[in-house]
């Protein structure tokens, strides 16, 4: 009966192999991902990964220049040109790029706010990563309503492709701003306590400075000077003037960056590439904007705009090499700057803090101080404010969302380009509106 | 779950009956006129139930008492009745009743009659496999099998074949039918991770086609959905070759030749193109020129040497017969810089352990090295570089080094310096063993193991413009494939009454597979001489991944039939896989056809000259699994990281209904013969309907994905196959044989989601759109050059006086209206000739050379075609090219579309058989010389090097582009077969 055993060799590996039960080896079941203090680490740090996605940290500062008067495209990308004038088609790729990106950040974050609370850690982590998810949405929900206007509030994750889920309306800009300002307001409780802390992530100086940001743009001057006043008190300050070439240099610290995205070695940041006239440059400072340096401002300027072929290039990204500069979101010249513009839109009052705090930022600069002698009324300090914002962060993309909150953007850009009322916001991509079939999806006027 | 038990069960109650037979017969059945074996018969003990039926070799065995009288019964043969007496082993003959048997047909984990087949299956032997030399099975099979479409890619040594049963079934799920060797299913596809586009390596390459006795093509689904949830494309079915017992017979092949381009391109000459570059901006060709003319294409093509040299071994005892082969193929690219070498060998053993118990292993091993050259769509592949780079530029400067002049790489620099070598080993190897448990009962298990391994290394030295500018350029990737496979099937035919006849098949079958690969890439090395990474000062890109999968699957059939008149089958599987959603995890794909043999009919006796006729129907159900792997899995995947820190992210939105993509098969046929057969021929209508196409659904942005893969779209191919077999003369000295097939497929896509077209895929902007053909060219439509304007002008679809995304449709279509192949055998005496044409007729190409070989738009980078002299030059001027620098001349329009058809002269081959009166002096049984002609004549429009071309190898939407496409030499051989 010696087959007897052969037989049973195989009626055992028959027995033993379910062939089915197989996992997959770069993917972990979403049931599995989330269960423990790691598991937790790595999808926040996925959440993180989204922010270095070209259309949010790339996107953002570049739109912010392009579309206003700051930067001009000189390469090939059409999506470039049609941002520059004002002509943004709703398949645009690259605005249809920021929609989908933030979006992804979105999800991202609410899938790991959805599962939290079941997972075993400590209480102390859990209320920590909250604050950092929810900093993280409502800076993408503010990116997408400074840009598009009402826009779909994302608050939970998605499960499955029902009609349900897939089609969402527009919410209203009050609902849009509410949701950006509960965000804030729980990330300012979970992060309490972190303070200045290292600005590659969130903490609550980022919470505080984009809060300052979020009213500013909503024109809530006392939420401005609670937030801003607050923050002063972490231990930010201004980079020395020596140094200030230096504030884009990864490899220096500094207490003035508040929040920046980070990259490394492995990650693509396309800046250089695109600002730099050695790489493939696809855009150049505007003449009009270069010229806002006027020769003396050379600290500012030399960083800013610096002339290359008839034309200007902005240095302040260079890592051409290895595409690794860091993209940077919040800093303290700005949250300076905002306080000025609240105090001064509250009550306009000669050499008063308002005065020192534009000062400060202008001093680093190399300039001279301000005063009630120079800027006589509220009209003009407002004035200063923004051409001290144009040359502090050119390149940095301000320029659009500041000429927008302001209520200036087609004035000021209708003496140098062909813009029209219905410019300033850009339109609802068209792939979103193929898609989502909710009636109350709709487009933005004039597209 | 439950069946799976059963055969466990089975398996372990054989012990019990593995008891010796007592008074055991056994013979052998053969046809009186042929002394072929005759499998199938039905061998029965006079009176009683008890009988058997002969195996493949035509050998039975049953159990009888001397005084017991032995029937056997085939149909078409005279019922033999024989007493068995003290004789205990039997050579039988079975004399042809008027109708001729047909031959035996390798189906699904079985084999049946041809004459009692009722599904749509053709099958290919050895010996029409073996007319034209070919270096793969695939290669072998064209234009031999109605219905199936097989297309030369491109002609790289050792790539990849396009293989299409019946037109194109999906989208994205690919195209290429199931590959079934020796009963287990086996690894196909592209394992490469170097690209090379349309020169793709094949893993089916690695098979000797020397080594293989038929191959079978399930093409309906009654007879493919026993494959289940990898049918929907057809099934392959291929068996090698097994040794019979007796005398041990060798036999040699061998031939040798060479391969030459069939035809050039018509370019510039140096003086064409500096009097050519005058007229784009004067005084601009006088810059160049400098006395050089180079014919880039006479520096990249050679004559290139193909030899092929295959050793067997046959032979064997009544119990253990083998069949042992060794295999080298060597051929060399007539583009310098590629070669193919291949080294094969095979042992099949089988055993008969007693009556009831038999084993067996097949084994396959193969080695091969493919050297290739950068593909079609790099700047600065050798074909490419070679037709765009002006003649105006010099190969080497004084010194002998490369000169690097003008936008283009030098491409003899690029060929003969760099280094793109992939290295296969494969073993295919299955082992079975058989117990009858009753006579005509009997259980079959099968192991197969199936590893391939890829090693790919480029290395691109300094003394290329690319690997200078890096200090030399490493890749190194591998890949390795393994499966396993277990079969088990349970089968009993038993006869019931007279009339009835029943063959009855369950089966348990599971697949577990892995697939791993890791890529280094590296760059920056102190000597052209260390090419491994090692060496290298920088490593720019490492990976490394793997993946596992499985397939569960329980299948039955149930053949029944009467009076060898009525045939009906039925068959069905159920499949489990990994690739599925949780909702779909199994899926059923049955299958059933009926048939009528008309022909016997005793209302047809008195009709003589009609010898067969039957009338078939079939419907089934397939799937193509194909879809990709853990798509439906709600999951995080990895690789997202920050701050050096590793991060995961959510994959996708979870689709637990992710399921297979479905074909349902119509099939109706009629088989005939008249003339004793002399003359048959078989007719095909099929209607195939695929739903569940595995599409990419656009999903809104707003929740966090813009798609997700759905089973959303249909399509449809309807098609007849028509072929027709005839031995025009058979006389003892002289025979002319004929064969001819045609096929016509109207492939249709009917749905896609939201019916919204897919436009711009590849270089020839194929699309999938709605009521066309899957990969139709969709672009804008040029009505010809502007007399006035020299620009091309398009048809304003909308009119709306501007030239818009709006206005393109579709041009052309690169699926053929019909297809197929002839062969023509004739033998006078020792003289054989052989004759293969292959047509294809109604497609379209996109001809991309002619997109820069014709636009006259890069000045001095680009050399042109001469074809650049017709262009347009004053107003008034009514020529087919436009002007220089013409504002669309770059665009991809239906200015670059060109008909397809052609009517290949495949292959002459004319032999010499030596007497064999002469040749048994030296011992040699049979010895013939031959001299073969591959592709020697091309009639064809096509103004490309060769109309059957896909730049992008299998993807059956990137269809019918030429983009600097490898094309198929012609070649000569001499050869020898001998057998001894």
């Amino acid at each position: 009966m010696k087959h007897t055993i052969f037989i049973f060799l195989f009626a055992g590996l028959l027995f033993s192999c379910d062939p089915l039960d197989v996992k997959p080896t770069d993917l972990i079941p979403a049931e599995d991902a989330l269960t423990t203090g790691k598991g937790l680490q790595a999808a926040l740090v996925g959440v993180y990964d989204g922010l270095q996605r070209e259309d949010v940290a790339q996107s953002i500062i570049v739109f912010g220049d392009l579309a206003a008067d700051n930067l001009e495209p000189v390469g090939s990308r059409i999506a470039y040109r049609e941002v520059f004038n004002n002509r943004i088609t709703p398949s645009n790729i690259r605005v249809e790029g920021i929609w989908n990106a933030h979006y992804d950040v979105l999800n991202r974050a609410n899938n790991i706010l959805a599962q939290i609370d079941a997972v075993d850690v400590s209480n102390t982590t859990k209320t920590n990563i909250k604050g950092q998810l929810l900093f993280i949405r409502a800076f993408a929900h503010f990116n997408l309503w400074r840009l598009f206007g009402p826009v779909p509030i994302k608050t939970s994750l998605i499960t499955g492709i029902t009609d349900e889920e897939l089609n969402n309306p527009r919410n209203a800009d009050s609902e849009v701003y509410a949701q950006i300002m509960a965000d804030l307001n729980e990330a300012l409780l979970s992060l309490a306590g972190t303070g200045k802390g290292d600005p590659t992530i969130a903490n609550e100086g980022a919470v505080l400075a984009l809060a300052a940001r979020v009213e500013l743009f909503a024109g809530n001057y006392p939420a401005v000077l609670t937030h801003t006043e607050e923050l002063m008190s972490f231990g930010y300050s201004l980079i020395e003037t020596d140094l200030f070439s230096a504030l884009y240099d990864e490899s220096v610290d500094d207490d003035e960056t508040i929040f920046e995205i980070s990259f490394s070695d492995d990650d693509v940041n396309t800046l250089a590439d695109y600002f730099q006239p050695t790489a493939r440059f696809e855009l150049a400072v505007t003449s009009e904007a270069a010229a806002i340096y006027n020769g003396e401002d050379t600290i500012r300027g030399d960083v800013s705009a610096i002339p290359v072929d008839q034309t200007f290039y902005n240095n302040k990204y260079t890592d051409v090499s290895l595409d690794s500069d860091n993209a940077i979101v919040l800093r303290y010249a700005d949250v300076l700057l905002m306080r000025a513009e609240a105090l001064n839109a509250i009550n306009y009052t000669a050499d008063s803090e308002a005065f020192d705090l534009i000062n400060a930022v202008r001093n680093r600069a190399n300039l001279d101080s301000l005063n009630a002698s120079s800027i006589a009324n509220q009209a003009a300090f407002q004035q200063v404010i923004m051409d001290e914002r144009r040359k502090e962060f050119l390149g940095e993309g301000h320029r659009w969302y500041d000429l927008i909150r302001t209520n200036t953007a087609f004035e000021v850009l209708s003496a140098t380009k062909n813009i029209e009322a219905t410019d300033l916001l850009f339109p609802i991509p068209q792939s979103e509106l193929d898609t989502n079939k909710h009636p109350e999806m709709t487009q933005n006027d004039g597209y | 779950m439950l069946l799976r038990n059963i055969f466990v069960a089975i398996a372990m109650v054989f012990c019990v009956f593995w008891v010796s037979g007592q008074s055991v017969v056994t013979g052998r059945v053969t046809e009186s006129k042929t002394q072929e074996s005759l499998p199938g018969v039905t061998v029965k003990i006079k009176g009683t139930t008890t009988g058997t039926i002969t195996d493949l070799d035509g050998n039975f065995r049953l159990e009888a008492q001397p005084e017991d009288i032995l029937v056997l019964s085939f149909v078409g043969m005279t019922p033999k009745e024989v007493e068995v007496g003290t004789q205990t082993n039997f050579n039988i003959e079975l004399t042809e009743d008027t109708k001729r048997l047909g031959e035996v047909v390798v189906i699904g984990y079985g084999s049946s009659s041809k004459k009692l087949l009722s599904g749509s299956i053709t099958q290919v032997n050895a010996e029409q496999l073996a007319i034209g030399s070919n270096a793969s099975i695939d290669g072998a099979l064209q234009a031999k099998a109605p219905g199936v479409r097989i297309t030369q890619n491109s002609g790289t040594p050792g790539s990849a074949i396009s293989v299409q049963i019946r037109g194109a079934n999906s989208v994205s799920a690919g195209s290429q039918p199931l590959y079934v060797i020796d009963g287990v299913p086996m690894t196909t596809g592209d394992f490469g991770q170097i690209g090379f586009e349309g020169q793709n390596i094949n893993a089916l390459a690695d098979l000797n086609p020397d080594d293989i006795e038929s191959i079978s093509v399930l093409k309906d689904a009654s007879s493919a959905a026993i494959y289940g949830a990898r049918a929907g494309n057809g099934v392959v079915l291929i068996t090698t070759k097994s040794g019979s017992s007796g005398k041990t017979k060798f036999s040699i092949d061998a031939y040798s030749g060479v391969q030459e381009i069939r035809e050039k391109l018509d370019l510039m000459n140096a003086e064409q193109f500096v009097s050519y570059l005058n007229e784009t901006s004067q005084g601009l060709g006088d810059n160049f020129n400098s006395g050089i003319d180079i014919d880039w294409q006479d520096e990249i093509f050679r004559a290139a040497p193909i030899s092929s040299i295959n050793l067997s071994a046959n032979g064997g005892t009544e119990k253990t017969s083998f069949y042992i082969s060794g295999g080298l193929f060597d051929q060399e690219g007539i583009i310098i810089g590629t070669d193919y070498r291949r080294i094969n060998g095979r042992i099949n053993l089988d055993h008969k352990v007693n009556d009831r118990f038999r084993f067996g292993i097949k084994n396959g091993i193969t080695h091969s090295i493919n050297n290739r050259v950068p593909g079609d769509q790099s700047i600065n592949g050798v074909l490419p570089n070679a037709i765009s780079k002006p003649p105006i530029y010099g190969i080497r400067d004084e010194e002998g080094n490369y000169l690097e002049e003008g936008f283009w790489d030098n491409p003899v620099a690029v060929g003969k310096e760099a280094l793109n070598e992939a290295k296969v080993f494969r073993n295919i190897s299955n082992a079975y063993w058989e117990y009858d448990i009753l006579p005509g009962l009997t259980f079959k298990n099968q192991w197969g193991y199936d590893y391939y391994s890829l090693e790919e290394r480029r290395y691109e030295p300094t003394t290329t413009d690319r690997g200078a500018e890096s200090d030399g350029i490493a890749l190194s990737a591998r890949s390795e494939v393994s499966r396993i496979t277990q079969l088990s099937t349970l089968a009993y035919n038993f006869s019931l009454g007279d009339k009835s006849e029943i063959s009855a098949l369950i089966g348990y079958s599971f697949e577990t597979g892995s697939e791993s690969s890791n890529f280094i890439r590296a760059i920056n090395f102190p000597s052209d001489e260390l090419q491994y990474i090692t060496s290298a000062g920088t490593i720019e890109e490492a990976s490394s991944n793997a993946l596992d999968f499985g397939i569960n699957s329980y299948f039955a059939r149930l053949k029944y039939v009467f009076d060898n008149k009525y045939i009906f089958t039925a068959n069905i599987r159920r499949d489990g896989s990994t690739s599925f959603g949780q909702n779909n995890t199994y899926g059923n794909f049955p299958g059933a056809s009926v048939a009528w043999r008309v022909s016997d009919e005793s209302f047809l006796d008195g009709v003589n000259i009609l010898s067969d006729l039957k009338l078939r129907v079939g419907y089934g159900l397939s799937g193509n699994d194909r879809i990709g792997n853990f798509q439906f899995l709600n999951a995080y995947a990895s690789g997202f990281n920050y701050r050096n820190n590793p991060g995961i992210v959510p994959n996708n939105i979870p689709n637990p209904n992710l399921k297979w993509e479905s074909t349902s098969q119509l099939n109706i046929g009629l088989d005939g013969g008249v003339l004793k057969d002399r003359l048959t021929f078989t007719v095909d209508y099929y209607i195939n309907k695929t739903k569940d196409l595995l599409l990419n659904r656009p999903l809104p942005g707003s929740v966090g994905f813009t798609s997700v893969s759905a089973n959303v779209g249909r399509l449809e191919n309807k098609g007849l196959e028509f072929s027709i077999n005839g031995k025009i003369i058979a006389q003892k000295d002289f025979s002319w044989n004929t064969n001819f097939n045609i096929s016509t497929n109207q492939n249709k896509v009917t749905e896609l989601y939201n019916d919204q077209p897919i436009t711009d895929i590849g270089r020839g902007n194929n699309a999938v759109v709605v009521g066309e053909s899957i990969g139709v060219f969709y672009m804008w439509k040029s009505l010809g050059v502007d007399p006035s304007t020299g620009d091309l002008v398009f048809e304003d679809v909308n009119n709306d006086g501007q030239i818009t995304d709006l206005d393109r449709q579709v041009v052309g279509d690169p699926n053929p209206d019909f297809y197929g192949g002839m062969t023509n055998t004739l033998n006078y005496k020792g003289f054989d000739l052989t004759i293969l044409f292959q047509f294809n007729v109604g497609n379209d190409i996109y001809n991309g050379v002619r997109q820069y070989g014709e636009n006259m738009t890069f000045g001095e980078n680009d050399n042109q075609l001469t074809s650049v002299a017709q262009r347009w030059r004053n107003p008034g001027d009514r020529v087919p090219i436009p002007r220089i620098n013409g504002e669309f001349n770059n665009d991809i329009t239906s200015h670059y579309i060109e008909g397809g058809s052609f009517l290949r002269l495949k292959n002459i081959s004319a032999g010499y058989t030596l007497p064999s009166a002469w040749s048994e002096k030296i011992g040699i049984a049979k010895a013939r010389v031959y001299i073969n002609l591959q592709n020697i004549w091309v009639w064809t429009d096509y103004s490309g090097y060769d109309p059957e071309v896909n730049y992008s190898g299998i993807d059956p939407v990137r269809a019918g582009t030429d983009f600097f496409t490898f094309p198929q030499p012609k070649s000569i051989m001499g050869g020898i077969n001998l057998k001894f």
